[in-house]
């Protein structure tokens, strides 16, 4: 392997060594890592790889176990990501940090104010650095706009100029296609072109390998936190990457048993759309099965969820369940009236009562279930207690009182609880979205078997997610949307990483 | 990071916060009874119970309000309205006093409804909200009675404001059903449960399928109604109808609420809890009376209390941290 890589010109930024674990899981090992000045660099593997860990120690987020980063050839150690932003990395996160009522000027500027000798703000000055920016950059941006009322396109161009003005030498880009349009993606693109001429280093993290194709220099594999190989695009191919992003898996068995699955028809959906998310996506999904939602960040997946499941209301299209139109729906409760539940992908936002006890957090969905008395919604709360107490038996969840507040679990944990919620409200349908998002390892597989469980109960399973070897693992059909549509429908023995990968990152 | 519950579990924190106040109500009641001979007395207690009985009455309802991290800024005006207004219709249109009483709890429970309204539907914060309906209100109290006192009420209307059943004063065992029946349904309904959802997560609530703004529309007009039988209740013990009525309420309300470990924030706090801020206030108001300390300086000294009792409760947020 060809650590030694080496890009034209001067070094920009090397890592050396870089190891970084949260408790046994080893996220990153041994990385060493070197990127040149004027450098497009793409970052590429697989979600879990370790591209974040790293991001978040090279901009000061986090700290590296053992290792050493030298900038220009300078060691350096940041404590914090101002550090980072003051010796000249700046990150560009999917969410924009940017100010959103405030204008694109105050947004640039934020903490590098331009000021009068009297030390007011010097807003004249501002203005004319930044519209010179813009006219050498060929952007158009009225400066005195809200941030809130730009498209996201121009946001992120924002952000970028915000760290060319804050004089960032290295600029980390995290899935900045994810929600553009083929036209402004172009922009985007030309910008990268502009910041290479000034000497930029730009790091270049996408999914999407055409584009890495089209716009960088060279392409670094990270696997399993390890750095497996560096290449100059020119000299590598789709496929390749592709070999050294997922590795050489022998072909191990899937945790899902089941070759074929037939049953009756539980829940369709024909020609749903959903804004501009969503265009005519259309499914079947059948008693007690398994069935996957796969797609990147902007497919539309998550809204899928969010669709069956009364969060959003398709724009048109049909939702039906048992042969019942349900496509009215217009709030949660009334998915769960059709015995439809679901496990929201933010945990935190948008599961979580964290005040609450991890008793209430686990019945909330059910607690009608649980009255002695309708008229009076008196609870039985020795009921609720047996009830939760056999899936805190079974899940193995670790807590030291039903009654500690749920924050204090662990994530792997947590999830298990919101799992059991859905399991103790009894519906016939889980949406799991995400299912396995930021949990360690270990309770990964506890989570894979516990939904195999529920379908081998009967339980129709409906997992959205971004993961491939998650869904091939534990699916009977999986369905992979390409921004807002249908792109194929696997099953049986299509059901395969490399396939499916292929598939994925093909635009 | 997983913590054990042994030692930052919630029961150990509950329980700090629950002596905490209790302390400082058992510091004050020693302070008092020890500078004045009269304080201890069963009448000077009973008429300490009688003084903060409205209070209680309103603040056991804002407890549940500011759990789903509102508030309800207007049950004084809602008091003062819904006051005139029945004295009036009992003056002037010969309502009955037991049909007004009836009349002037619907009242408060209408105006309730209206602030649930601006909150689920406008979507106006709630302090804003009903920071609005209280200038409203109050000015709406102020033109149907012209300003005028409402005098010349009929015999019996004082019985609910001045009777006794033994020797407890109405308005006390009015207090102590209310917050009896609170107590009850926070410990045991399916209501309560989605009141502490609701705060401690907005969000997750609507998405575990709990109707939020119908509940919330519920409980702005329980505090609604409770203001408005606190409303009846002050008339009744002055005789009088009077606009001006509960103009300091909500902040003894907050006060209260807030010394008795109910999260500004939301999510967590009980109405025991809320009974004991009520004490507190109605010891030191009562124990500042007997020791003829100035009305100006009783007022300073309750502003600082409500200080106080927040900025605690945002220490030990950060704590919690």
């Amino acid at each position: 392997m060809d650590e030694n890589y080496r890009a034209d010109g001067a070094e920009a930024l090397r890592l050396q060594n870089i190891a970084k674990s949260f408790s046994k899981n080893k996220v990153l090992v041994d990385v060493n890592f070197s990127v040149g000045k004027g450098e497009v660099r793409a970052l590429v593997g697989e979600n879990g790889a370790g591209k974040s860990t790293m991001i978040r120690i090279v901009a000061g987020v986090s700290k590296a176990d053992q290792g050493e980063i030298f900038l220009d050839g300078k060691k350096v150690s940041f404590n914090s990501p101002k550090d980072g932003l003051d010796a000249g990395i700046a990150v560009i996160y999917q969410e924009l940090d940017l100010l959103p009522e405030m204008t694109v000027q105050e947004n640039v500027f934020l903490g590098i104010e331009e000021k009068t000798h009297r030390g007011l703000l010097d807003k004249k000055k501002m203005a004319e650095k930044l519209e010179e920016y813009f006219r050498m950059m060929r952007l158009d941006i009225p400066r005195n706009a809200k941030i809130a009322s730009l498209p996201i396109a121009k946001q992120q161009v924002v952000a970028i100029t915000k760290a060319v003005m804050h004089n960032a030498k290295i600029i980390i880009m995290d899935e900045p296609s994810s929600s553009l349009t083929n036209q402004e993606l172009e922009v985007l693109f030309d910008q990268i072109r502009r910041l290479k001429e000034k000497q930029v280093t730009v790091i270049y993290i996408s999914h999407r390998l055409e584009e890495i194709f089209e716009i960088c220099d060279s392409v670094t594999v990270l696997r399993d936190g390890r750095i497996i190989r560096t290449a100059p695009v020119r000299e590598t191919t789709r496929e390749e990457i592709v070999e050294w992003m997922i590795g050489k898996k022998v072909s191990e068995a899937r945790l899902n048993p089941r070759k074929q699955y037939d049953a009756p028809v539980i829940l369709e959906a024909r020609n749903l759309s959903y804004k501009n998310v969503l265009q005519d996506v259309s499914f079947q999904v059948k008693r007690g099965e398994l069935y996957g939602v796969l797609g990147l960040l902007g497919s539309g997946f998550i809204e899928v969820g969010k669709l069956l499941y009364g969060v959003c209301r398709p724009t048109s299209g049909t939702l039906t369940v048992n042969g019942r139109d349900i496509s009215s729906m217009s709030s949660p409760a009334d998915a769960l009236k059709n015995s439809i539940a679901y496990v929201p992908d933010q945990r935190r936002a948008h599961g979580l009562f964290l005040e609450l006890d991890v008793l209430t957090n686990a019945t909330i969905t059910s607690v009608r279930n649980f009255l002695t008395n309708k008229a009076l919604g008196l609870l039985d709360k020795k009921a609720m207690q047996e009830n939760f107490q056999r899936y805190i038996d079974h899940f193995e969840i670790k807590l030291a009182d039903k009654r500690q507040k749920i924050g204090f679990l662990s994530g792997g944990n947590q999830q298990k609880v919101i799992i059991a919620r859905t399991l103790i409200s009894d519906t016939e349908i889980i949406v799991m979205s995400c299912p396995t998002k930021g949990i360690d390892v270990g309770s990964k597989f506890d989570i894979y078997n516990i939904l195999l469980e529920c379908a081998s109960q009967g339980k129709t399973v409906i997992v959205i997610s971004q993961e491939i070897p998650e869904l091939v693992n534990i699916c009977d059909r999986i369905l992979m949307l390409k921004k807002g549509r249908v792109f194929r429908e696997y099953v049986g023995d299509e059901i395969s990483e490399p396939l499916i990968y292929n598939d994925l990152l093909r635009q | 990071m997983e913590r054990k519950g042994s030692l930052f579990g919630e029961k150990s924190i509950f329980r700090k916060k629950g002596v905490g106040t209790a302390l400082v109500l058992v510091v004050l009641v020693a302070f008092f009874s020890l500078t004045s001979k009269s304080f201890l007395s069963v009448g000077n207690l009973l008429n300490m119970l009688l003084q903060v009985s409205n209070l209680i009455i309103i603040s056991v309802g804002m407890t549940w309000v500011i759990i789903t991290g509102g508030i309800d800024f207007s049950c004084g005006a809602a008091m003062g309205f819904s006051g005139v207004a029945t004295t009036m219709l009992i003056k002037y249109a010969g309502v009955p006093v037991g049909a007004g009483i009836v009349l002037c709890v619907l009242i408060g429970g209408v105006l309730g409804l209206f602030n649930g309204l601006c909150i689920t539907k406008l979507r106006i914060p709630p302090l804003l909200a009903t920071i609005g309906t209280d200038t409203t209100v109050r000015g709406l109290a102020y033109l149907i009675c012209d300003g005028e006192t409402i005098f010349g009420l009929p015999e019996g209307f004082t019985t609910l404001g001045r009777g006794y059943v033994w020797v407890f004063p109405i308005p006390v065992l009015i207090a102590v059903a209310i917050f009896l029946i609170f107590y009850f349904v926070q410990e045991k309904t399916a209501f309560s449960v989605f009141t502490y959802a609701i705060g401690g997560n907005a969000d997750a609530a609507h998405l575990s399928g709990i109707k939020t703004s119908r509940h919330l529309m519920a409980l702005y007009g329980i505090a609604g109604l409770l203001a408005g039988l606190a409303g009846f209740i002050n008339s009744s013990r002055m005789g009088v109808g009077l606009a001006g009525s509960g103009d300091n309420m909500a902040t003894n309300v907050v006060t209260a609420v807030v010394l008795g470990g109910t999260s500004i924030a939301g999510g967590s706090g009980n109405v025991q809890g809320t009974i004991l801020g009520c004490l507190i206030i109605g010891v030191l108001t009562n124990g500042m009376t007997i020791l003829n300390v100035h009305s100006f300086a009783q007022q300073t000294a309750q502003g600082l209390i409500l200080l106080l009792a927040i900025g605690a409760e945002t220490i030990r947020q950060k704590k919690e941290i």
